[in-house]
């Protein structure tokens, strides 16, 4: 007889739910993107995917595990939703499934599966693809009002697949803005105008900034924001790393506003422009490759806040949370061993 | 310290971190009242259902016993014993199916009822004043009452204060779903509970007694109210209901906001924890002389029609308890609670004193163990343990097997709850995991010690080797000069005059020679000495052979260079050799004198530190230093090994007392050993020091094994009693 060990009853939530409940909680943040990048981000979603999942189910098969018991679990679909998400809404297709190979096959598996990867996945295969391809990987297109041409599913489809919408325009093209200037994203514009001498004000004229931050960007970001939250009351993530990651964003940049109000980005800018929320709530939490010690995860979340900061003002890159979670990656070890709590009945660490 | 008269009063209660809040299904069996016992055909009556030995069977085949009949008798320390549930013919004494996770069979006496249920004649104090403390805890032991909440300590231990004891903290938690066995033994007997209560508080000298009850047995949070309306050293106190509440630690915590120290016992900070079940045995046992025999168990599970609490004989075979309950074609069968419990490995095991629940699952009540998928470090298990461990680095390093990570990671401090278990999304055992882990840390540590054992063996034989090889080359040495020293003599003799100082340089050559020979001879018998417990200890008298040896060799020297002066000079040095003589003769007799004050001071301190007996790790350190301080002296003589022979003995006799602290004595007694024995001045005495040591290390080793042999025996355990 096989014996069964205590616990004989267990809660509800199965790891493959935890799964599943961050995908839905991803569709209010997509919506909103679709709103306003258009069709792009729904395609490289599916493409990533789709990519994800075939390369998960390979690498399964080559490692004589059960396929279908494990790819159950949908943590795959997870790193290709955040991926797809993450992604330029009309990179070529072809990177897109690049970055979701090395994701699932280099990056999760080659550490050993789900549960043993140091770095966030969707995470890697965007900063390879970030350091290979960054002129592809920076074309943001404005939000669809203010595009020059608009792309319907069909053109959307045949710039990702082909390099060129059914009306011949490219992805360059794509990216004019109605004044005929390629697009910059709201973070780019500020960055680089701020470089030239502008004040924020002067650069905040540019129709790349709506109500508080990046025009468009900053209901995805709240589309986000209210899906993380969501997840923190169910207790599928712990608001340890998005707290963190957001309130030592909110402070770096706060202090630097206070004393340069004209030379700096504002606080909101950097909260809801970017991926910062995507970031907060469903990147940096991704629980595999965070730290696991409640102390530990706030010190990570302020870790990514702090590089998030650092990289957006003095780095190249315009974004920076992709960056600013892989770093971070590198230290849970050390953060998590300096984070052990006090055992009942022992003193407190000397 | 616990500010107890405060416990009285306030109303403060403290929380712990962690725990969860499982489906309680307690519901239907509590309602219900408790439902009388019922005579199986035969019951099996395993000797030792407790923590700690058996007695010695006190009955043999085919006698008949009368209910109530003691069975085996308590001949040591940890020993309980067991009784006749009822009466009847013991039909056979031999190995049968235990009530045990492990599956393995213990000896077990089987009593076929004859039905009459036929008591042995009685002798109910109907005041227990006229008892006195010590008669009580004889009767309470000769009761056969041990823990019944959780591992089964020894009541009458328990119950025999060690430190001076503040407050009872009485169990009644009963944390662990479906479980209601204590739950209705309160509400239908809280006077006999409050009498059982009077009675331990009697024994621990009248400390403030606190009654925890979890807030979701409001009935009998009020019967028990009213049943300690009188006393106003009691106090019953709701508790909020979560999992593990009812953890010994736990619920110490809750109550007076203090941790028991790692490695500590209740005791330390002035608590006794008692269940409630235990108290209602004590009442029994000494207002109707009724010892344990019975219990209450709460018969439940989706596949119980009727979920109920039964009183129980003590030996009642499961499966027939199950089939007499309508029960057929059973599967599988939970003993104890779903979050703790396990399943029962055969289903003939009887209930025992330990057993308060008994589930029949159905279908799908209970998860199935097929569904684990790797950890995803959620960290939902470190937020639900009440220890504040890191389950999910605990699961890592256990399936690395280090031992030492796990270590680091306070594994031993795992009370094994299953709280961790329970909220893991991955469905991984991770107490399961936890129980092998410790099993082979125990395991190889005591692989370690072995091999420990036999290196100092090795080197302690490669040392006498050489030292062998040393002494035979002085003998050799002294023997030629010995000879060379003859030849001069002679010619000496031949040519000078001088002839009277020649024949003392002759004698002391003489003697130096018979003292070679003589330290010749002490190396030659065997250089170890066996203790008794079969372990070789390596001999020093060699090394004190050859320390003699070479004395008496500085001394020929001496004489032979004495002589030579004699010869150079052709004057009269009579006084040289003499003189060395009286001194070397001095040297002993002021080494004895220093030793003596040396042995004083000594004693003193080990008189003192016995005394601290409380402040033991503290203590380990200078009484370990005092041996090296006074073997490590060259002055050092059988004075100074006796003293480090009363040293040791003195803390010998400290960790025995302290067989709670398990592990951690280890490494000093290890430490001290070395030291004795490697010290060349240390000679017979201290290796009979050593041996001592040895001795008191084996028996308290073989405790501990005695300990772990038995499953739930550690020391442990006992903290995760009564959830
Ligand atoms: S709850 Fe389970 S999956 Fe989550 S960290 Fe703990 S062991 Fe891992
Ligand atoms: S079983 Fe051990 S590790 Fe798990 S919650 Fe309980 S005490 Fe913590």
């Amino acid at each position: 007889m096989n014996l069964l060990s205590s616990p004989f009853t267990r809660q509800s939530l199965k790891t493959h739910e935890l799964m599943r409940m961050v995908i839905l909680c991803c569709i209010p943040g997509i919506a909103i993107q679709w709103y306003f990048f258009g069709w792009g981000n729904l395609i490289q979603i599916m493409l990533a995917v789709s990519a994800c999942w075939v390369t998960e189910a390979v690498i399964l098969i080559m490692r004589a595990r059960p396929v279908f018991r494990i790819t159950r679990d949908s943590s795959a679909l997870l790193t290709g939703v955040l991926l797809g998400i993450a992604l330029p809404p009309f990179l070529p297709w072809w990177m897109t499934v690049i970055a979701a190979v090395f994701a699932i096959g280099v990056v999760k598996h080659l550490y050993g599966g789900l549960g043993n990867n140091l770095f966030n996945p969707a995470m890697a295969g965007y900063v390879l693809l970030l350091i290979s391809f960054p002129v592809a990987m920076t074309s943001w297109q404005p939000v669809v009002a203010q595009a020059q041409h608009q792309m319907g599913l069909w053109d959307s489809l045949n710039l990702v697949f082909t390099g060129f919408s059914s009306d011949g325009y490219s992805i360059q093209q794509a990216r004019m803005t109605l004044d005929g200037i390629t697009a910059a994203t709201p973070l780019d514009t500020i960055k680089t105008d701020l470089r030239q001498g502008l004040t924020l004000d002067e650069s905040q004229q540019n129709p790349v900034f709506g109500v508080f931050a990046g025009a468009g960007w900053e209901w995805v970001n709240l589309a986000f924001l209210l899906g993380g939250l969501y997840l923190i009351y169910r207790r599928v993530i712990s608001w340890a790393i998005p707290g963190g990651m957001l309130l030592s964003l909110f402070v770096i940049s706060g202090i630097s506003f206070a004393f340069q109000p004209d030379g700096a980005a504002s606080p909101m800018m950097h909260l809801f422009s970017g991926a910062t929320m995507l970031g907060a709530f469903f990147i940096a939490t991704d629980p595999v490759s965070a730290c696991t010690t409640v102390k530990g995860r706030w010190i990570f979340g302020a870790l990514i806040g702090a590089m998030v900061y650092a990289i957006r003002t003095w780095g190249g890159y315009p974004d920076a949370v992709a960056f600013s979670v892989l770093l971070a990656n590198m230290s849970v070890m050390l953060i998590d061993y300096y984070c052990k709590p006090r055992t009942y009945g022992h003193k407190e660490r000397q | 310290m616990i500010d107890v008269k405060q416990l009285l009063t306030t109303d403060k209660l403290w929380d712990y971190k962690g725990g969860v809040f499982p489906k309680y299904n307690k519901e239907q069996s509590r309602q219900l009242p408790i439902q009388p016992y019922w005579i199986p055909p035969v019951v099996r009556i395993p000797v030792r259902q407790h923590i700690g030995q058996s007695g010695h069977i006190n009955v043999t085949e085919g006698e008949r016993v009368l209910k109530g009949q003691l069975l085996t008798e308590p001949t040591h320390g940890m020993a309980v014993p067991v009784h006749a549930p009822t009466s009847g013919i013991i039909e056979s004494i031999s190995q049968g199916a235990a009530n045990h996770p492990s599956g393995l069979s213990e000896l077990t006496l089987t009593i076929r009822s004859d039905g009459n249920d036929e008591w042995r004649p009685r002798q109910p104090y109907a005041n227990a004043d006229e008892l006195s403390n010590d008669d009580l805890l004889q009767l309470i032991r000769y009761a056969g009452i041990s823990g019944m909440g959780g591992a089964g300590f020894p009541t009458e231990i328990k119950l025999t204060p060690v430190a001076d004891i503040k407050l009872l903290l009485m169990n009644g938690a009963e944390c662990e779903p479906y479980i209601s066995a204590d739950d209705t033994l309160m509400q239908a007997h809280a006077n006999e509970v409050v009498q059982g209560i009077l009675l331990m508080a009697r024994l621990l000298d009248h400390p403030v007694v606190v009654i925890a009850i979890e807030d979701d047995k409001p009935e009998a949070i009020e019967a028990m109210t009213q049943a300690t309306a009188d006393y106003d050293q009691i106090r019953v106190r709701s508790i909020p209901a979560k999992y593990p509440s009812g953890g010994e630690r736990q619920l110490i915590q809750i109550i007076t906001g203090e941790e028991v120290p790692h490695s500590g016992i209740p005791a330390d900070l002035g608590i006794v924890v008692q269940n409630v079940g235990t108290a209602h045995a004590v009442a029994r046992a000494v207002y109707h002389d009724e010892p344990l025999i019975s219990r209450v168990v709460t018969l439940t599970g989706q596949r119980v029609l009727k979920p109920a609490n039964h009183w129980v004989l003590l030996g009642t075979p499961i499966e027939d308890l199950l089939h007499h309950h309508g029960l057929d074609e059973l599967s599988q069968v939970i003993v104890g609670g779903p979050m703790m419990g396990y399943q029962l490995p055969k289903l003939s095991g009887p209930v025992i004193k330990t057993t308060n629940c008994l589930i029949v699952p159905g279908q799908n009540e209970l998860s199935s163990p097929d569904n684990q998928v790797p950890c995803i470090r959620c960290g939902s298990c470190a937020d639900a343990c009440p220890v504040n461990l890191l389950p999910q680095q605990l699961h890592w390093y256990a399936l690395a097997e280090d031992h030492e990570k796990l270590s680091e990671h306070n594994l031993n401090d795992c009370i094994e709850c299953g709280a961790c278990a329970y909220v893991c999304p991955s469905e991984i055992p991770l107490v399961l995991e936890y129980r092998q882990a410790k099993a082979a840390i125990r395991a190889s540590k005591q692989e370690q010690l072995k091999s420990e054992r036999a290196k100092q063996r090795f080197e302690s034989r490669n040392l006498r080797l050489e030292q062998e090889k040393i002494a035979r080359a002085e003998k050799h040495q002294q023997a030629a000069q010995a000879r060379l020293k003859a030849m001069a003599e002679r010619e000496q003799q031949a040519s000078a005059p001088a002839a009277t100082d020649d024949k003392k340089s002759a004698v002391a050559a003489a003697l130096a020679r018979a003292k070679a020979k003589k330290a010749g001879a002490v190396s030659a018998p065997p250089k170890t000495v066996v203790d008794e417990s079969g372990q070789t200890i390596p001999d020093n008298r060699d090394v004190a052979a050859q320390r003699e040896a070479r004395k008496a060799e500085a001394r020929a020297r001496k004489a032979q260079k004495a002589a030579q002066a004699v010869q150079d000079s052709g004057a009269t040095p009579t006084e040289l050799p003499a003189d060395s003589a009286q001194q070397s003769a001095d040297v002993p007799a002021a080494d004895n004198k220093a030793a003596r004050v040396a042995a004083a001071v000594a004693r003193a301190k080990a008189k003192r530190q016995a005394q601290q007996t409380q402040a033991d790790d503290s203590v380990e350190q200078p009484a370990a230093n005092l041996t090296e301080q006074v073997t490590g002296k060259p002055a050092a003589d059988d004075k100074a090994a006796r003293v480090a022979a009363a040293v040791a003995h003195a803390k010998a006799k400290r960790q025995a007392q302290q067989t709670q602290a398990g592990d951690s004595v280890e490494q000093p007694v290890a430490n001290l050993t070395e030291q004795v024995t490697d010290k060349p001045a240390a000679d017979d005495k201290a290796a009979r020091v050593a041996a001592a040591v040895a001795r008191a290390k084996a028996k308290r080793q073989a405790q501990q094994a005695e300990n772990q042999r038995s499953p739930d025996a550690t020391p442990r355990s006992k903290d995760q009693s009564d959830s």
